[in-house]
């Protein structure tokens, strides 16, 4: 049916003449078989073919109607249909008349909406290619300011980076910078998650390299210091009052004297020995900008560590401890992740990149993701 | 100006209780919200509101077992709000109350204080 009058909808004169034709050879069939046998049925065709078009205005949709149903008077009558009254056949006229003014106004409407939502369906479509081309061009960016993985893997050659943002684009950056024998590391958690969380880790990036890189600033807590400084500065250089920040963890590391040093924002770090002993690193209140760390004096802390061989270091942004799931839709937890990595530590970094991974999954099950993700872990 | 303030608490946010006359404003249970600015907007509103009369007094009792991040920052935002009233010279302290389980809470609870020059005390219930 729609492969017949498909063609015949599209152009409304060819509509209008086909439709015309029907109706009047219809009412000659109809006049030709007599007024016994019930041809009601077919007068709806043209009616079809009239209401399908949406660009049909109101009007000529009352017009057909009646043009249809006196078709079918007219048909009836020269039939010879006799009636007791006349009265009857005008009633009998009137009901097909508001029967078929019922049926195109129905089918027409439905044909409308029906073509708005494709309509609305294929500006989405575009909107959501446009959106998604933006964000994937927006990670290649990010990607290309977050330094070369591949010194850190030179530098420790048994270590992993697990990273699943929420939503393609980051909030959570690693950063690092090697000179010698030393190594500077930082994992950063920016407010919010996409595209605000990943303009933000860009700045973060940026102000890393000056701090680290262009002041030569080693110790973790003075970076932590600086950085603050400059995220406050920028953000209130702006009209915008911007209480948002960024939680991170800094770690300095020096293999000639295996001497850590660590300063972070929020409990993101936990160094294991050769025996499975576990060390939680302490963390400062204050966050890299935000509202505290911007009405207050900050201060952060050094923390030391004599790292031997055979020690694995993780950091960790909250994303992972974070997640929702379970039968019981409860959050993972540290101490299940302490667990956790507790029995991975000795494995391959490959090895443990997947258990993380696939326990990860298995606990979130078919829920959402709560946060971006981001587990480093590192066998020194 | 209304003289009470009540939010039912639930699973994810936190039960507030303000009373303008006795000037105290009770926040208690978890405050684990996504948006913590709907939680927190009417308290501060409110409080910016209460602070329009001249010598105002007023304890702020927080017995939180559990707080986001996002909720620490909406504490924070109204502990600066009373520092600065505190300045002006209204009467202001703060009760802040943990579970004797939670050390850390403690530590943190009394780094923050510190940085305030609101009188506090730190309570175990």
């Amino acid at each position: 049916m729609k492969v017949l009058i498909g063609p015949l909808t599209k152009n409304i004169f060819f509509n209008t003449i086909f439709s015309l034709i029907l109706a009047i050879l219809l009412g000659i069939i109809d006049w030709y078989t007599g007024y016994e046998i019930s041809f009601q049925f077919f007068y709806f065709i043209p009616l079809s073919i009239i209401a399908i078009n949406d660009k049909q205005k109101k009007r000529y949709l009352i017009i057909w109607a009646f043009l249809i149903a006196l078709c079918w008077f007219l048909a009836d009558y020269y039939a010879g249909h006799s009636y007791s009254s006349t009265q009857l056949r005008i009633w009998n006229t009137a009901s097909r008349f508001i029967v078929f003014i019922s049926f195109v106004f129905l089918v027409n409407a439905n044909v409308k909406s029906r073509n708005r939502i494709k309509l609305i369906n294929t500006d989405l479509l575009r909107k959501d290619k446009l959106i998604s081309d933006s964000v994937a061009y927006a990670t290649n960016i990010q990607n290309s300011v977050i330094p070369d993985y591949k010194r850190f893997k030179e530098f420790f050659p048994k270590s992993f980076i697990f990273s699943k943002p929420k939503d393609v684009l980051s909030g959570d950056f690693f950063w690092s910078y090697t000179k010698d024998n030393k190594i500077t590391m930082a994992l950063a958690d920016c407010t919010g998650h996409g595209i605000p969380g990943a303009l933000l880790s860009v700045v973060g990036i940026i102000l890393l390299n000056k701090v680290v890189i262009e002041k030569s600033i080693e110790s973790p807590a003075e970076i932590l210091t600086e950085l603050n400084k400059e995220l406050v500065d920028l953000f209130s250089t702006g009209n915008e009052l911007i209480d948002d920040g960024m939680e991170m963890c800094v770690v300095f590391y020096d293999k000639n004297t295996e001497e850590m040093t660590i300063a972070q924002t929020t409990e993101g770090a936990i160094i294991f020995d050769d025996l499975g002993n576990f060390t939680t690193v302490n963390s400062d209140i204050f966050t890299i900008g935000g509202i505290l760390s911007k009405h207050k004096k900050v201060r952060f802390s050094n923390h030391q560590f004599k790292i031997k061989k055979g020690a694995t270091l993780y950091l960790f942004t909250d994303g992972y401890i974070d997640q929702f799931g379970s039968t019981a839709n409860i959050k993972y937890g540290i101490t299940k992740f302490e667990n956790e990595l507790k029995s991975l530590h000795k494995l391959t970094a490959s090895e443990q990149l997947e258990i993380l991974s696939n326990q990860h999954q298995q606990w979130k099950g078919n829920l959402n993701q709560t946060d971006d993700i981001t587990v480093v872990g590192i066998n020194v | 100006m209304i003289d009470k303030l009540y939010l039912k608490g639930s699973e994810e946010v936190p039960e507030i209780n303000f009373n303008a006359t006795t000037g105290k404003l009770e926040i208690s249970g978890r405050s684990i919200p996504e948006n913590a600015n709907i939680v927190f907007s009417p308290v501060l509103s409110w409080l910016n509101l209460f602070f329009e009369k001249p010598n105002t007094e007023i304890t702020l009792v927080l017995k939180l077992e559990y707080i986001n991040s996002s909720s620490t920052k909406k504490i924070i935002e109204i502990l600066l709000l009373l520092e600065k009233q505190f300045e002006k010279g209204s009467k202001i302290k703060v009760e802040w109350f943990y579970k004797t389980i939670d050390l850390s809470m403690e530590k943190k609870i009394s780094e923050l204080l510190g940085l305030f020059k609101i009188p506090s005390e730190i309570k175990v219930y």
